[in-house]
């Protein structure tokens, strides 16, 4: 495999919080490829580092050392004004908190990356009417944040992290506010993105079901990958789902037992 | 450790929010400045003068001082709630730790008396300082260089506003403490801006928008057309279907604005204009009802302000001395006064020494067919020619009796402010000699008069009169001179035909006003004796200070000079300064209590707008955290708050310029307040409005400031779960 073919490269990130006396290794060496068109799960039990790992990823904290290369581009060394240009544009993002502003409707939400971005709205309306009738999201598109229900919020927030058609997408426990029903419909929604138009997904989940979707899981604990699981052809969602809950087992069960 | 927290909260609490701080400081210097009031040059200058009016205005302070503490309570109340909801959630977090709530309303009223304290210190400064700039402006603007100066501290104000400011901070604080005390934990931890986006139906949008301005226009109608009907109650009304109306509209506005803003959606999504203009519309239509109140207050105080300045500005033509001639006027036993003034030490103070008599005519010696005696003055066909000269709407109104009574105004058609005065005079009109007036006009540099023995002329008081032009009265002297061209006699008296000379200048009889008649016959002398009620006999000593001496010493030094003199003397006596002092004090009555009212509406008014906005600023903070992750750069969002700064204070401000422009016209109109072009009318007004824009340049910029240092400290947390 080339180095042209990975789409983010991790390369020994660490990341410190606080002073000397009082340090926390959140994030201790770790290193991992992402290539295109993968869904790649991250799990670990909490405190394991799962959402440094993802932030520094997002840009939205500076790792201590080492680097993140988005298509060979170390953005863990931007300045704000590339990473400006960076965010909602080339990496799209998915909150638990769905993050959506609550007085802009669906539709403002979803096209708010665009305007920032200053793209002419002509052009992606075509993307708009597509991610919406994709995301089943097309009768609430004039409707605020508080007349959605949960998953729809969350769809919302979906369609504006794919809007500006980024190179990947970032998701932060996407299941963590929504009912079993509202995350399956909001997971399968995802994996067909993934499947058919072959967006590159990472996401942070504690769910093993929500985690049984992606294409393959790292496991983290105290900083350091330590385990992973890849999807095998064919091998169905029941299967992997059986494999990732014996993973959690052996991380101490802590997580398992959420279900 | 206690109450070093306290006082580290109350540094806090100031530096952090300046416009908080600024408010309570705003508060203290404008109790300070009403209360110092007594000890403004200007007033004590005229307290020699006017001491009983003075007297009056200033026992009227303590009801504006109470005023202005009813409404900057409400101000400070507002304040503090704001101050409040945004430390509501350490509150809440001193509450979990343990501190009991007894304790943490404590220490909120110790913060509240170190916050005091401060701006205390802070605002008798600056409303010292204001007070200090005040008074030696208006004194160096109107004083003439005769009012001293003296240092305007007043230790009273300075007690009665500590007490009034404290007051109205503990009560402020007892209210939020008590809800404070009676709140929730959690309340505290998480509240949160009402979420409901209540966008209302297009209709009813619609039809707030429509019953606002119909509402508005109501008011508008009435204060244009018919501002004086049932003695002025409809103002009240126009008053109140304008506040409605422009509660109406922002009600009605602010959901339209949203509606606007999703149809434009979409066609241009250039930056943050849709995020800019959500931002603004829930500004809006979340407090439609606090902005709409805004609105109303800067109307007023526009109007406020711009009535008080045209005071300003009507001060320069009330005190320049167009028909004023004499600076003395001295009443008493004819031979000692004359004596008097003509003394070695009043020698110099005297110029244009001029004896006018006065007095009325008699009536015929016979009575008439009624009880009242009748009149010697047949001026019939003066009046025939009158009546014809009158706009033609007024000649029917006459002709077919509907008219009844004058009044005089200089609004009205000269013939007839003419007519309404003789019709009540000519019965028994006064008369002054020809030598008493021709005096007068030496004076001024004219010819004297020379009348023949059956001619006379007419004096109208320039001043009642509101004459344009003290040389010529253009209607009047068109009707006597065709008169004397074609030989016509317009007037006789006792049966003798008399000819009315044109053209002669008019001007003040006496030095204020001792005299004080619409109009006079100036008759020969000889006439003067014929017909002269001896009854009704006056006369008065009319002199002048010596233009070389106002030349040498201004006009006010050498008038204080020969007023000290004739005190002295016992005689009873007017001056100008009199007349002056009146003038100065209806400006100074008139512009102090209306622009310092005007100005307190303005910076509530701002108040209000600024710290509604910090507030929406602060709870909505976590959209701008939000936007920064999807790509929006620091300065992006600046610009849209700026924007938003604009637009909240823009759309007040726009219709209340409207609203207020209605109000001023209307006062033009019917001259509540009179705007004459003179030299000082446009520097005066550019000042004024320089100020009103000033401060409302210096509160967006404040918002902005703290608005963008909101921004600058957002740090996207990670959430630790
Ligand atoms: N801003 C911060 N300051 C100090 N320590 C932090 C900060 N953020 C994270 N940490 C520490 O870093 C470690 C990793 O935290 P992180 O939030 O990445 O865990 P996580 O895997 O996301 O846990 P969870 O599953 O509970 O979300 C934890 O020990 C946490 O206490
Ligand atoms: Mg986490």
């Amino acid at each position: 495999m080339t180095r042209q073919e990975k789409l983010l490269e991790v390369q020994d990130l660490q990341k410190n919080f606080g002073k000397k006396d009082n340090i926390t290794k959140a994030l201790n060496g770790v290193s991992f490829d992402i290539l295109p068109g993968e869904f790649l799960g991250i799990m670990g039990p909490s405190g394991s580092g799962k959402t440094t790992l993802l932030n520094c990823i997002a840009t939205i904290i500076k790792p201590t050392a080492g680097r993140v290369l988005l298509h060979g581009k170390n953005i863990s060394a931007f300045d704000s004004k590339d990473l400006a240009e960076y965010r909602g544009s080339r990496i799209g993002y998915l909150f638990q908190d769905f993050a959506l502003l609550d007085n802009l409707t669906g539709q403002e939400n979803i096209l708010l990356p665009l305007s920032i971005h200053g793209v002419d709205f002509a052009k992606a309306r075509v993307k708009l009417d597509e991610l919406a009738s994709f995301f089943e999201i097309t009768d609430i598109l004039h409707k605020f944040p508080s007349q959605m229900s949960g998953g729809q919020k969350q769809r919302v927030a979906a369609a504006r992290s794919l809007i500006s058609d980024p190179d990947i997408v970032l998701a932060d426990e996407p299941t963590g506010a929504l009912d079993t029903r509202s995350a399956k419909i909001l997971m399968n929604k995802l994996e067909g993105m993934n499947r058919s138009s072959g967006k590159t997904i990472l996401m942070v989940s504690h769910d093993p079901n929500a985690a049984s979707f992606c294409s393959r899981i790292l496991f983290i604990q105290d900083g350091v990958i330590f385990h992973e699981l890849r999807r095998k052809q064919d091998e169905s969602r029941e299967k992997f789902y059986d494999r990732i809950l014996k993973v959690l087992a052996q991380l101490g069960g802590g997580s398992a037992n959420v279900l | 450790m206690f109450s070093r927290l306290i006082y580290r909260n109350a540094n806090r609490s100031r530096k952090e929010n300046l416009i908080y701080f600024a408010t309570l400081v705003t508060a203290v210097a404008s109790f300070y400045i009403i209360l110092s009031l007594g000890r403004q040059d200007v007033i004590l200058f005229l307290k020699e003068f006017e001491s009983d009016a003075i007297d009056k205005l200033l026992s009227l302070m303590p009801l504006v001082y109470l005023f202005a503490l009813l409404l900057l309570f409400f101000l400070i109340l507002f304040a503090n709630q704001y101050q409040l909801n945004r430390r509501s959630k350490e509150f809440g977090l001193y509450l979990m730790l343990g501190m009991r709530k007894e304790r943490l309303v404590l220490q909120l009223a110790a913060e509240g008396l170190m916050t005091s304290i401060f701006a205390l210190i802070g605002g008798i400064l600056i409303g010292a300082f204001l007070a200090e700039i005040i008074s030696l402006t208006v004194s160096k603007l109107v004083g003439q260089g005769i009012i001293g100066h003296q240092i305007s501290l007043s230790v009273s104000a300075i007690i009665f506003t500590i007490i009034g400011f404290l007051f109205i901070q503990l009560i402020a604080l007892v209210i939020l403490g008590g809800r404070l005390f009676n709140q929730e934990v959690h309340q505290l931890l998480y509240e949160q801006m009402d979420k409901k986006q209540d966008m209302g139906h297009f209709k009813g949008n619609i039809i707030h928008i429509l019953v606002g301005i119909v509402l508005l226009g109501v008011a508008y109608w009435i204060v244009l057309y018919r501002f004086m009907d049932f003695a002025g109650l409809l103002l009240f009304v126009a008053l109140a279907l304008g506040c409605l109306g422009t509660i109406f509209f922002m009600r009605g506005f602010g959901k339209l604005f949203g509606l606007l803003a999703s149809l434009s959606e979409g066609k241009s999504t250039k930056g943050l204009r849709t995020f800019t203009l959500r931002q603004f519309q829930e500004n809006v239509a979340n407090k439609s009802t606090s902005v709409a109140v805004t609105s109303i207050l800067i109307t007023l105080s526009i109007i406020l302000i711009t009535n008080g300045a045209s005071t300003i500005i009507g001060f320069d033509s009330a005190i320049t001395r167009t028909s004023s001639l004499y600076d003395f006027t001295v009443h008493g036993d004819h031979q000692k006064v004359e004596q008097f003034l003509t003394s070695e030490k009043m020698v110099p103070y005297v110029e244009d020494l001029n004896l006018l008599e006065i007095g009325k005519m008699k009536y015929k010696d016979e009575q008439g067919d009624g009880n009242s005696p009748s009149s010697l003055v047949d001026w019939s066909e003066l009046r025939e020619q009158l009546i014809m000269a009158l706009p033609s709407d007024y000649k029917e109104q006459l002709l077919s009796g509907e008219m009844q009574g004058y009044t005089i105004s200089s609004e009205n058609h000269e013939a007839l402010n003419l007519l309404g005065v003789l019709e009540i005079d000519a019965k028994a009109p006064y008369l002054i000699p020809e030598s008493s007036y021709n005096g007068l006009l030496k004076a001024i540099g004219e010819k004297s008069l020379n009348l023949h023995a059956d001619e006379i002329a007419l004096y109208f008081n320039p001043d009642l009169l509101h004459m344009d032009n003290l040389e010529r009265m253009p209607v009047l002297d068109r009707i006597l001179e065709k008169a004397e061209k074609e030989g016509q006699s317009l007037m006789s008296i006792q049966g003798q035909t008399i000819s009315i000379r044109p053209s002669t200048p008019m001007r003040g009889l006496v030095a204020d006003r001792s005299v004080e008649i619409h109009s006079a016959f100036i008759v020969p002398d000889p006439m003067f004796e014929q017909f002269l009620n001896t009854e009704t006999y006056v006369s008065y000593w009319n002199f002048r200070i010596p233009q070389k001496l106002q030349d040498e010493q201004g006009l006010m030094k050498p008038m204080m000079e020969a007023r000290d003199l004739l005190q002295s003397s016992g005689f009873q006596f007017e001056s100008y300064l009199q007349n002056f002092g009146r003038q100065l004090f209806y400006v100074v009555a008139g512009s102090y209590t209306t622009l310092y009212v005007g100005f307190l509406f303005l910076i509530i008014a701002c108040t209000v707008l600024a710290l509604q906005f910090l507030t929406q600023m602060k709870q909505t903070g976590q959209r701008y955290v939000t936007l920064s992750m999807l790509g929006a750069t620091r300065k992006q969002m600046k610009t849209s708050m700026h924007r938003q700064v604009l637009l909240a204070f823009l759309l007040p401000m726009s219709l209340a310029c409207v609203s207020a422009a209605v109000g001023i016209k209307a006062m033009i109109s019917f001259v509540v307040i009179r705007i004459e072009d003179n030299a000082f009318l446009y520097p005066i007004a550019f000042a004024f409005a320089c100020v009103v824009i000033l401060i409302f340049v210096i509160y967006g910029v404040a918002v902005s400031r703290s608005a963008g240092h909101e921004i600058d400290k957002l740090r996207w947390k990670p959430n630790i779960d």
